[in-house]
C-alpha cells in the first residue's frame, strides 16, 4: 500500500505524522513525505529568477538544499526514526491543489495528513487545506489531529 | 473640467488602484494605462517618448541595476554579510543591531530590493545556526533599507525621479537629506532594539563550529567579476559626487545618469562570457513600469489636473510653509504605506514643481526633501509598502516564518512613526535655519 504523508514544517503536522506512523507502520506500507512551498508573492519569484544561482549558493554555504526539502528531508528522516522507511518529495504551489496532483499522479491507497495547522500565532496551513484534500482526493484520507503532545 | 482631464485622470485613477490591487503584474498595469492613453488620443506617442518619458531617469536605474547584477552575480552580498556577522562574533543581539544599519548603508547606494532578497535570506540562515528569531531582525532591515534609501538620489527610486526631474544631485541629497536620515535610522533601531531585545533568542545549543568552519571568502564565486563589480560601484559614486564639478569646471559632459551608465557598460565589455548572465540579471520589468508610469502621469501634467491639483494644495496652506511640509511628508507616508510609491512621487514631482511656482509657499527643494522622506520610509508601515517589504516578507513566509500583517505592523509601526517624527523634526529645523 502506498502511503502519502503530508508535512508542512510546523510541530502539529509532526505530531500528526508520528501518530499516523504509529498506526500504520505495521501494515507493510510504502510511505513518501510530501512538503509544498507554498505559493509565494510575484514579486518575490521574480527576483528570486533573477539571482536564482546565488541563492542557492546561500543554501549551499550553509549547508542544505533548500527549506522546502530540508523540512521534507527532516520529517522523512523522523519517520525512519519511527520505523519506517520512506521517501521524500517537495512540490511549490498552492497546497491543497499540489497534495491533489501528487496523489493523481504518484498512485498512493492512502493520504495522511494533519486536521489542524499551525496554531493561533501562526495562520493555520495544512488545517486550511484538508478540507478541500478531504473532499476532492480519490483516495482514503487519514485525518490526524496534531494539537497536544504525543 | 474638459473631457480630456476627465480621461486622463480616471487612466490613471484605475492604473493607481489597479497597482495597489496587485491582481495584474504592475509592469502590465502601467504600460497598459500608458497604451490606452496614447489610444484615447491625451498624448501622442511622440510626445510621450519626447516629453514625457523621463529616460535620464530610466539610464540611471538601468547603470545602477546592471553594476548591482554584476555585484550578486560575484557574491557580494553574501561575502558582505557574512564578513559583517563573524566581525560581530555570530553575537544574534550584535547581529539584531548592525545588520539593519549595514541594510541601511547599502540601501543608500543600491537598489533595496536586491539587498532584502539577500539580507532575508542570510538572516534567516543565520537565525537557525544562532537560534534567534529571525522575524524582528529582517522587519527592522526592511525598515532601516527604505530609510537609507532616503539619503541619496540613488536610493530609492522616488528619490531618483524627484531628483532628476526637479534637478537636484546626488550632493545636494546627502546634504540634506542624509543627516536628517541617518537621525530617522538610528531612531528606528533604537525603538526596535528596546521593543525586541528580550525577546530575541529563542535559547537552546549553538552550532559555533559551523560557523566557524564557514569562510566568507567562499561566497565570492567569480574573484574578477567582484573587483569590477566594486571597482565599477565605487567609480559610479565618485562621478555621482563629482559629475557637477565635472560638467562645470572640467567640461566633461558628465551628467548624474552617465555616472552610473559609464562603469556599467565598462564592465558589460570586459565581462566576457558572464555577460549574457549579468544583463538576464538586470530588472527590465521595473524599467518598463516606470516608463509606463511617466506616460499615464504625463497625461495629468498635459490636461492641467496637476495644475488644478497644485493649485489646491498651494490655496489652503497659503503663509503656512511647516503645515504644508509636514502634510507633504506625513500624506506622502500614509499613500506610500498602501500603495507603490513610485506612481504617488512621479504624480508628486510634478505637483511640487506647480506649487513652487506660486507666491506664500515653501521653496521646492524642501518640499523635495519632505516629500522624498515621506514616501521613502512611510512604505515600511506595512508588508505592501515597498517592495523590499514584500520581497522579505515573502522570502520568509517561503521558509516556513510567515510574519502577518499584525506582526509585521507590531513591529515596524513604532519604528516608521519613530522615523518620520525625527524627519518631521528635521525638516521644520530646515525650515525655521533656512538651510535646504
Amino acid at each position: 500500500m502506498r502511503v502519502l504523508f503530508c508535512v508542512d514544517g510546523s510541530e502539529g503536522a509532526s505530531r500528526a505524522l508520528a501518530r499516523g506512523v504509529a498506526w500504520l507502520k505495521d501494515a507493510g506500507i510504502q510511505g513518501v513525505v510530501l512538503y509544498v512551498i507554498p505559493e509565494v508573492d510575484e514579486r518575490l519569484r521574480h527576483y528570486e529568477r533573477l539571482h536564482e544561482a546565488e541563492l542557492r549558493e546561500v543554501e549551499r554555504l550553509f549547508g542544505h538544499e533548500g527549506h522546502g526539502l530540508e523540512v521534507a528531508v527532516q520529517a522523512r528522516d523522523r519517520l525512519k526514526a519511527l520505523g519506517l522507511e520512506a521517501d521524500r518529495k517537495v512540490r511549490q504551489g498552492d497546497p491543497a491543489t499540489e497534495i491533489l496532483a501528487e496523489i493523481r499522479e504518484g498512485g498512493y491507497d492512502l493520504v495522511v495528513l494533519a486536521s489542524d495547522g499551525e496554531g493561533s500565532v501562526e495562520e493555520p496551513r495544512l488545517g486550511s487545506v484538508s478540507d478541500e484534500v478531504v473532499r476532492s482526493a480519490p483516495v482514503s484520507v487519514l485525518l490526524v489531529r496534531g494539537g497536544g503532545r504525543e | 473640467m474638459a473631457v480630456s482631464t476627465v480621461v486622463a485622470v480616471s487612466i490613471f485613477l484605475v492604473t493607481y488602484v489597479a497597482i495597489g490591487m496587485e491582481k495584474i503584474n504592475r509592469t502590465i498595469v502601467s504600460m497598459s494605462g500608458a497604451i490606452v492613453l496614447l489610444l484615447v488620443g491625451v498624448l501622442s506617442l511622440k510626445e510621450a517618448v519626447t516629453k514625457y518619458v523621463h529616460w535620464e531617469t530610466v539610464g540611471l536605474l538601468f547603470g545602477m541595476f546592471t553594476i548591482i547584477a554584476v555585484l550578486s552575480e560575484a557574491g557580494f552580498f553574501t561575502y558582505m554579510a557574512l564578513v559583517v556577522a563573524k566581525k560581530l562574533d555570530y553575537n544574534p543581539l550584535r547581529i539584531f543591531v548592525v545588520f539593519p544599519l549595514v541594510t541601511g548603508f547599502l540601501s543608500a547606494f543600491m537598489d533595496s530590493i536586491t539587498v532584502m532578497l539577500f539580507f532575508a535570506t542570510l538572516t534567516y540562515e543565520l537565525s537557525r545556526l544562532l537560534k534567534f528569531d529571525a522575524i524582528p531582525v529582517v522587519v527592522t532591515e526592511v525598515c532601516l533599507a527604505n530609510v537609507g534609501g532616503a539619503s541619496t538620489l540613488v536610493g530609492d527610486p522616488p528619490n531618483v525621479i524627484l531628483g532628476l526631474m526637479l534637478g537636484f544631485s546626488f550632493n545636494d541629497f546627502v546634504i540634506h537629506n542624509g543627516p536628517t536620515a541617518v537621525l530617522a535610522g538610528l531612531g528606528a533601531v533604537g525603538v526596535a532594539y528596546l521593543q525586541c531585545r528580550k525577546r530575541l533568542l529563542h535559547g537552546g545549543s549553538v552550532d559555533r563550529q559551523a560557523l566557524l568552519a564557514m569562510d566568507p571568502a567562499k561566497a565570492i564565486k567569480d574573484v574578477r567579476l567582484f573587483k569590477l563589480g566594486l571597482g565599477a560601484f565605487l567609480v559610479a559614486i565618485l562621478f555621482l559626487v563629482t559629475h557637477a564639478w565635472m560638467e562645470h569646471t572640467l567640461n566633461i559632459p558628465m551628467t548624474a545618469p552617465l555616472a552610473p551608465l559609464v562603469p556599467a557598460f565598462f564592465i558589460l565589455i570586459l565581462g566576457g562570457s558572464k555577460t549574457e548572465d549579468i544583463l538576464r540579471k538586470i530588472d527590465y520589468d521595473v524599467l518598463l513600469f516606470f516608463i509606463g508610469l511617466f506616460v499615464v502621469v504625463g497625461g495629468l501634467e498635459k490636461t492641467g489636473a496637476i495644475k488644478a491639483l497644485a493649485d489646491l494644495i498651494a490655496n489652503v496652506f497659503r503663509h503656512q510653509d511647516l503645515a504644508l511640509l509636514s502634510t507633504l511628508m506625513w500624506f506622502s507616508a500614509l499613500s506610500s504605506a498602501i500603495i507603490d510609491n513610485v506612481p504617488f512621487a512621479l504624480s508628486m514631482a510634478y505637483v511640487i514643481r506647480e506649487i513652487a511656482g506660486q507666491v506664500g509657499v515653501p521653496a521646492l527643494s524642501i518640499m523635495v526633501w519632505a516629500v522624498s522622506l515621506g514616501t521613502d520610509i512611510g512604505g515600511n508601515g506595512t508588508p505592501i509598502g515597498a517592495s523590499a517589504n514584500v520581497v522579505a516578507y515573502a522570502a520568509m513566509e517561503k521558509k516556513g516564518h510567515r510574519i502577518g500583517w499584525p506582526r509585521w505592523m507590531w513591529l515596524a509601526v513604532p519604528q516608521t512613526m519613530t522615523a518620520l517624527l525625527l524627519s518631521n523634526l528635521g525638516l521644520a529645523l530646515k525650515l525655521w535655519t533656512g538651510f535646504h
